[in-house]
């Protein structure tokens, strides 16, 4: 046995699609990838910050970036729009400002948009903050792992797998534990695999959450 | 002076236009053998002053028929100066030559065709796209974080490059240009000539 591919990079010029479209010269694309990821950074911490609470999760399934000569198109997959609209216009005002102050050399505008994920449980980065946020809040593993199954074989997804790694139920030797439901090949290239892998932050240490769910098959 | 350009295939404005430079220069260089000079005259004075200079014939033959050609007497030579002289371009054109860079091949083919729908309904001629060959940035990376040197993976970059030519273009096509909305992740690079 060996170790596993990442099933994003495996099938990216398949059934799996870049989540940034620009074009650089090789002497910009180093400053512009790292715009991308601070972009991408930022606001996920705003997400975290003003929106996560025991209750709500944040929710954002992608963060799409396409560049044009003098447009940054930003696109936020979420599960749950109205938690980011909540202050009525105000909550996507302030994170693009946000977001704006990150980008260096300016004179570029900036149009964010917000799409809606029908189905957000079918989506890995959602499933995987309801668990982390259940794990924080000490719920047994396995019973999170059973009810996030559920939660996902509501919506119509062909198999999925979830693995947990790190001190469950703060145990002093961390193993790993893992639950599937369904098929998910993941050597099969035109299986759509979407993949996550998620860290939560318990008091015991970090738990490592990966996710693999099988949309279906070309 | 004449180089290597005249035995690769070449545009009609280009061939037609060599013969003339070419035959003023044998007639006034005699004495030295050219490699490659004659090939033009011997095309014009053996395939009849045809558009299309393809030199078929292979390298020998080039030099059988030159050594003709540098017998013939002077003034058949002139008169083919003389007639290829009138086919010479008349009016200079303007071009625009665009150049498309993308990582992408769906979304450069896209761009492409908005290209040339945009430019074929303003009524310009358009070469149409002609793909470059795509260029590969290969790196090799360790697996490891840390030893194991033997253990590597190669990501690469697929740059897709296409190239679309417009002639004599209009007011008109140059608005439908500049108000196209082309994909994001097309990077396009225009010389006008």
């Amino acid at each position: 046995m060996g170790q596993k591919i990442n099933p994003l990079g495996f099938r990216l010029g398949v059934t799996q699609n870049h989540h940034s479209y620009w074009f650089a010269q090789p002497k910009n694309y180093s400053k512009l990838l790292q715009e991308d990821q601070k972009m991408r950074n930022c606001i996920e911490n705003y997400v975290y910050k003003n929106i996560r609470n025991s209750s709500n999760y944040g929710g954002i399934a992608r963060i799409e970036i396409k560049r044009k000569t003098d447009l940054i198109q930003v696109e936020i997959h979420t599960g749950f729009p109205a938690l980011l609209v909540e202050n009525r216009k105000r909550g996507i005002e302030q994170l693009k400002t946000d977001v704006q102050s990150i980008l260096t050399s300016g004179d570029r505008k900036l149009r964010m948009t917000l799409t809606e994920v029908t189905k957000p449980y079918g989506e890995p980065n959602i499933l995987a903050e309801y668990i982390a946020l259940q794990l924080e809040s000490r719920v047994a593993f396995r019973r999170t792992m059973k009810k996030a199954i559920e939660l996902a074989k509501k919506t119509n997804i062909k198999g999925i797998k979830i693995q947990i790694a790190g001190r469950l139920n703060g145990a002093e030797i961390a193993r790993v534990e893992w639950a599937r439901e369904g098929r998910v090949p993941l050597q099969t290239l035109r299986a759509k695999i979407d993949y996550c892998y998620y860290p939560a932050q318990t008091i015991y240490g970090v738990l490592g959450i990966k996710i693999w769910i099988f949309q279906d098959e070309k | 002076m004449a180089s290597t350009a005249i035995l690769a295939p070449a545009s009609a404005a280009s061939v037609v236009a060599l013969p003339s430079a070419i035959a003023s220069s044998a007639s006034s260089s005699r004495a030295t053998i050219f490699k490659v000079s004659p090939s033009a005259a011997h095309l014009s004075t053996f395939e009849g002053l045809r558009a299309d200079g393809f030199p078929s014939s292979s390298l020998n033959e080039v030099w059988q028929t030159s050594a003709q050609t540098w017998s013939t007497p002077r003034h058949s030579r002139l008169t083919v100066r003389a007639a290829v002289a009138s086919e010479a371009p008349t009016a200079t054109k303007q071009k625009i030559r665009i150049k498309l860079r993308s990582y992408w091949v769906n979304l450069i083919e896209q761009a492409c065709q908005q290209i040339l729908e945009a430019a074929r309904n303003s009524d310009a001629k358009t070469m149409g796209p002609v793909p470059l060959p795509t260029k590969k940035r290969v790196y090799c990376v360790l697996r490891s974080p840390h030893v194991n040197k033997d253990s590597r993976e190669h990501f690469e970059i697929r740059t897709h490059r296409r190239l679309i030519d417009l002639e004599n273009p209009n007011a008109q096509t140059i608005d439908a240009l500049m108000q196209l909305d082309l994909p994001a992740g097309v990077d396009v690079e225009v010389k006008l000539s």
